[in-house]
């Protein structure tokens, strides 16, 4: 019995040390890995990013010209429209003409009516 | 051809609106109740020519028509004129309201003078109508330009600058306007000729309108 625990507390022993030994080999194994990981990203990702960076910046200069363009078009046709309604159209002439005739139709009304009336009377 | 708000000073805009004042006074005492209808057509004619633009190079003219509203109308053109600008200057916003007085002479007065000029001039024939119908047409532009330029010379601007500067510019007007006229009067002539022959009251005798011999 004595003798099985003698030859118990060094099995615990060299166990607990395996434990010990496994979990700090894990742990650097996961640094080394991160750091390992991280490393060789930097270095591919730089080239590729300022290719990107040139791509965006290509785009958005593309896309500054189609607005510019855009722009350029609706000032114009505001431009355009401003004048266009500035300027009088077939309604104000038509109106003109209605108060034209109307006038006239009043004047013509009086005229009768001072003409019906002198005879008869 | 249209003079604008503020460019006149105060006192020529008030004796413009006191001629123009007497200018309707007159035409209203002349006015003949079988005229009213051709009155308001040729009214409606005048108001409605300045939309017309007839581009021209860079820029676009449009018809002014003082003369033949003059040569249709007689001394009735004053009134018909007076009536179209202020709409205009309504409606369109051409011209201002405090320069319509000036306007209106602008136009009224070579109006007047093309009629009394047309009805002189014009014969009995289709041509010399036309030709006086396209005289009276050119020269009330001509006049409407010269009487521009004397309104803006009293504004304080070089008379005789102005006055090349507006027969220049309605140099194309003139001779359009000679040859709408030229056009409108031939027509007139050929297919209505009682229309051109109204203020004089005796020629109603020689083109027989019953209804002109009752005439109070």
């Amino acid at each position: 019995m004595q003798s099985f625990f003698r030859s118990l507390v060094p099995r615990f022993l060299f166990v607990f040390t395996l434990i010990v030994l496994s979990q700090t080999l894990v742990s650097l194994a996961g640094a080394e890995e991160a750091t390992l990981g991280t490393a060789p990203e930097a270095s591919t990702e730089s080239p590729e990013s300022s290719g990107n960076c040139r791509e965006v910046m290509a785009q958005l200069q593309e896309q500054d010209a189609r607005l510019t363009r855009e722009l350029r078009i609706i000032k114009r046709d505001i431009a355009a429209l401003s004048q266009a309604v500035e300027e009088p159209g077939i309604e104000e002439a038509v109106a003109g003409i209605g108060y034209i005739l109307g006038l006239f139709g009043i004047a013509a009304f009086m005229a009768s009516r001072k003409n019906n009336r002198s005879p008869g009377k | 051809m249209h003079i604008s708000d503020g460019v006149l000073p105060t006192t020529i805009s008030l004796a413009a609106y006191a001629a123009t004042a007497l200018g309707i006074g007159l035409s209203l005492k002349i006015l003949r109740q079988e005229d009213l209808p051709k009155i308001a057509v040729v009214t409606s004619s005048f108001f409605v020519a300045s939309l017309i633009h007839l581009p021209l190079g860079p820029t676009s003219v449009h018809l002014l028509l003082p003369g033949i509203v003059g040569a249709l109308l007689g001394p009735a053109a004053f009134l018909s004129i007076t009536i179209g600008l202020f709409l205009q200057s309504i409606l369109f916003q051409f011209g201002g309201l405090t320069a319509l007085g000036a306007n209106a002479m602008m136009m009224g007065l070579p109006a007047l003078f093309c009629g009394f000029l047309f009805r002189a001039i014009r014969g009995t024939t289709l041509l010399t109508n036309t030709v006086a119908g396209a005289v009276a047409g050119g020269l009330g532009t001509l006049l409407a330009a010269t009487i521009l330029a004397g309104f803006l010379y009293t504004s304080g601007e070089n008379f005789f600058g102005v006055a090349k500067l507006a027969l220049v510019a309605h140099i194309p007007v003139i001779i359009i306007e000679a040859a709408v006229s030229a056009f409108i009067i031939s027509f007139i002539f050929r297919v209505k000729p009682e229309m051109l022959h109204s203020a004089p009251r005796q020629q109603h005798g020689i083109t027989g309108h019953p209804s002109d011999h009752c005439h109070d």
